[in-house]
Parts: structure tokens; sequence; C-alpha cells
């Protein structure tokens, strides 16, 4: 291995190379970082004439004509299907675990009766929607506001791709409810599909969470090299 | 071919060449695996970082190898290793390298005819 070790200073210089060409996230520039320095460092030592921002040009050449972007390009990619996985699997073991099961139901069919009650006595303050639709969706967007508070899901890359990856169909509450309650629709059917996308929006926060907290504590792993 | 440009054959087997590194070292650096690579085949293969990075992180997506992150020298350095599945996966995908390589070898080797 190469004798020349870079100096701080030399290292603080490379991270900002790396930022220079449009890589700002501190997860991106240490992935690309080692592999640069470890260059430079055997550029200098071929020729120990070569002078430190020499030698950072010729190493910025071996990676070709795409710079740095095909490392960071696969490093999110990395990242994304790493999350993705997680997420499905909380999802299904959230919906799946025997415990779950009948309090899902019963939330749903809760929320099911709750939106009948509502229409039959005409409850309807807020866009004409019905006011349990109405509550669910504000709790909902509430909800999702709530983790990406917690997690402060835009600090960096980690936690953006794990929100990312998060199946945003209960999103479609937003959309439906305000057209939930149509002359021609039989009135038990919006009510079952709110009872239903109440279920399914539960799930998706509580895997949601769950994954938030993967990107974290891989975030936290990573997080000591940041300033070094 | 010059050193630093992609040769596409590389391209094909780098998951096996880089299996195979990890394999015979334990554990190993990106740097490191394409500075083995040219001293091993002493400058006539050299596996370029943009070849070599999307291959480590497929691996990494598809389980077959894990990553540790250490402070060396100044920096973070991350380090790849074979996962038990990883293990498994070398000797297979080494063997249809090797099987693939033979049937190009036999295919050089023939005086081909057409028809």
């Amino acid at each position: 291995m190469a004798n020349v070790k870079l100096n701080e200073q030399q290292l603080k210089e490379l991270a900002d190379y790396i930022k220079a060409k449009g890589f700002k996230d501190p997860a991106i520039i240490n992935e690309i970082l080692d592999h640069f320095a470890c260059k430079v460092e055997e550029e200098m030592e071929i020729d120990a004439t070569l002078s430190f921002y020499d030698a950072v040009n010729k190493a910025r050449n071996s990676f070709g004509v795409m710079g740095f972007a095909p490392i960071a390009a696969s490093f999110t990619k990395q990242l994304r299907s790493r999350y993705r996985r997680v997420y499905w699997k909380k999802f299904w073991q959230t919906a799946s675990a025997p415990l779950h099961i009948p309090l899902l139901l019963l939330l749903g069919y809760g929320c099911f009766k709750c939106w009948l009650w509502a229409n039959v006595n005409n409850y309807q303050h807020i866009m004409e929607m019905n006011d349990v639709s109405a509550i669910l969706t504000i709790g909902y967007v509430i909800a999702q506001a709530i983790i990406m508070y917690q997690e402060e899901t835009r600090k960096n890359l980690y936690k953006q791709t794990a929100f990312g990856v998060a199946w945003f169909f209960p999103w479609m509450l937003i959309y439906i409810m305000p057209h939930s309650n149509h002359p021609n629709v039989p009135v038990w059917v919006p009510a079952l599909i709110v009872g239903i996308l109440v279920i399914l929006a539960v799930i998706q926060l509580i895997a949601l969470r769950a994954t938030m907290r993967t990107a974290a504590a891989d975030y936290d792993e990573v997080k000591q090299f940041f300033n070094a | 071919m010059k050193a630093n440009e992609p040769n596409p054959v590389i391209k094909g087997s780098l998951t096996a060449i880089i299996m195979k590194l990890l394999e015979n070292n334990s554990r190993m650096y990106g740097y490191e695996m394409t500075k083995a690579v040219r001293e091993i085949t002493q400058n006539k293969m050299n596996i370029t970082e943009a070849a070599l990075y999307p291959a480590l992180h497929k691996l990494v997506e598809e389980g077959l190898l894990e990553t540790t992150a250490e402070q060396v020298d100044g920096r973070m350095r991350k380090y790849y290793a074979l996962t038990k599945k990883g293990k498994k996966e070398t000797i297979a995908k080494i063997d249809a390298l090797k099987d693939a390589l033979e049937s190009v070898q036999i295919l050089l080797n023939s005086k081909l005819s057409n028809g």
C-alpha cells in the first residue's frame, strides 16, 4: 500500500472537491473519499515530484468521463433497495401478526360504523365531507408530519431515501374522502373503503416508522466519520 | 486495450472476480480490490471505479456481501466481506465463469466454418 499519506487539510480539500462536483451529502462523500484519497496517494508515490493538485487531477481522470456519478447513483440505489425491503418486511409483519389482525379489524370496523353514524346524522362540517373522513384524513396527515419531524427526514440521505420508499397508497384517503358521499353509490361502500384505508394507513405508518428507525441507525453508524 | 479503459469481458465477469478476491482475502476495501487485480494480472487488467462500485453495491443489495466501516488514515474506509450466502454463491459464480471461459477457449481454438 502507498507510503504517502494525505494530511487532514488535503483530505478536506478532496472532500471539498467532491462537494464542488455536486455530491454534497456526507454519506456520498464518505463513499467516494477513501478511494479518491488512495488514488491520489498512489499518484504521489509513483511520481514524487507531482504536486498534490496534479495528483488530484490524475486521480480524478481515472474515475472516467462520468466521474463520481456512477458511484453516487449505485450507492443511492442500494439504499433505496435496502429500505424498500425493510419497509415491506415490516408492512407484512404488522399485517399478519396474530395480535394485530383482530385489533386492525376492530379499528377498521369501528371507523366503518362511525362513518355510517356520521352519515345518517349528516355530520358534514368540512368541505361537505363526512366528519369522520375529515378527522381521519387530518389525523393521517398529522401522523405523517410527526414522523417526518421526529426523524428529521430532510437532514440526511439515509432518512430521505427511507421516507421516499414508503408506500403512500393511504394518501388516497385525501382524494377519496371528499368524493365518498355520491348519491348513486350504496352508503356502505364508502364506509367500507374508509375502514380498509384506515387499516392500511395504520400498517403503513408503523412500517414507515420502522424503516425510518433503520435509516437512523444506519446514519448513526457512519455519522462518526462525517467530520473526519 | 489501455489499462484504464473498461474491458467489456472483465465487466461481465466482475462479480466473480470480486467474490474470488474476497474469498481469498476475507475482507477488502474498494481501492484494494482494484490494486490487487492490477498486481495479480501485472497491469493487464484494470477494474474501473465506475464498474467496481455499482457491482459492489449490487452484491450488498443481494445479500452476498456485507460492509463494515472503520476510520483509517483520517477517513472512513468501508470493508467488504462475503456473507454466508455469498460464500456459497462464490463457488457457483466461479464455476460458471470457468465454464464460460472454457467454452470461449474451445471456440477460439477450433476452425470455425459456416455451413
